[in-house]
């Protein structure tokens, strides 16, 4: 194996593997990662040492995906730009843009609701309050 | 003028009514903390290089609406957010730590108008997100508002 493609072939596995590796080292979670990578290097071909020096050496370089590193608060900002409909589809997207539509600041309500629903127009409102979250 | 420096330590000088577009350097001016140079640990000179180009252009921005340059104004603008979701992102990032609400403004409508009509999955693959949702949460999440994902116009294509 060459070292020049072996580093594409292995950004490409872990991409595969759905293995986000700068955010695991980064983290606190030193011991974890090391049996994840023990596992995942017997899963893939590479030897564990290899992929140690590989991923030692792209740490700097290798950036985690584009809207991975953006926080929570700006990926809401942009989702207030989009229609609410349009927001919340965008919540299915992964757990932090999920976690962003939940206090999403631009609230919609279609008048019209049937009596019993205004309740959930008051708890609505309610939680928004009590988290002081700004509409 | 003013000198900026970013986190990989090279300096920038742009003129002080450029550089107080932004709220939070036009605090520490006023406060007098802006003597010497100013460094910015979380920009890095491509992204700040960008944000500079901004706020040069739109130093005169009121002058601008009077001499008729509006126009000029806007098709700079719409060149200037035609970049890559990754410096896109760096972007809004520089704009939102640097306080410059109309850079902010502008970049976060783009990110939005990039978005919108698309899929679920073209937004994953666009902005490389990787989905943490199990298929239960997010099945629970689409029972919860059934409406959101109706319609016809989803745009899977991915660009």
């Amino acid at each position: 194996m060459r070292e020049n493609d072996s580093g594409l072939n292995l950004l490409k596995i872990t991409r595969k593997v759905r293995w986000n590796f700068p955010k695991e080292l980064g983290g606190n979670c030193r011991s974890e990662t090391e049996s994840r990578l023990a596992s995942f290097a017997e899963k893939s071909e590479y030897k564990i040492r290899l992929f140690k020096v590989w991923l030692h050496k792209n740490k700097k370089n290798s950036r985690s995906a584009p809207a991975d590193i953006l926080p929570g608060c700006l990926i809401q900002y942009i989702l207030g730009y989009l229609s609410f409909k349009e927001a919340t589809k965008m919540s299915v997207v992964s757990k932090t843009w999920f976690q962003a539509w939940l206090t999403l600041p631009n609230l919609e309500f279609k008048v019209g609701y049937p009596k019993g629903k205004a309740k959930i127009v008051d708890n609505i409102m309610e939680k928004y309050r009590k988290g002081k979250i700004p509409i | 003028m003013v000198k900026l420096k970013s986190n990989d330590d090279k300096e920038f000088e742009v003129e002080e009514a450029a550089v107080i577009q932004s709220e939070m350097i036009k605090n520490m001016i006023e406060d007098g903390c802006a003597t010497s140079v100013i460094p910015l640990p979380n920009i890095d000179s491509k992204t700040l290089i960008k944000v500079i180009e901004y706020l040069n252009k739109h130093i005169n921005m009121g002058k601008a609406a009077e001499t008729g340059e509006e126009d000029d104004l806007k098709e700079f603008d719409e060149q200037f957010v035609n970049m890559g979701w990754e410096e896109l992102f760096d972007v809004i990032m520089a704009a939102n730590y640097l306080n410059i609400h109309e850079l902010m403004e502008l970049c976060c409508q783009s990110a939005a108008d990039r978005l919108k009509n698309k899929s679920v999955r073209a937004v994953r693959e666009m902005l490389k997100i990787t989905n943490d949702l199990t298929e239960e949460e997010e099945q629970e999440i689409i029972n919860d508002a059934p409406w959101a994902f109706e319609g016809p116009e989803i745009d899977d294509t991915v660009n």
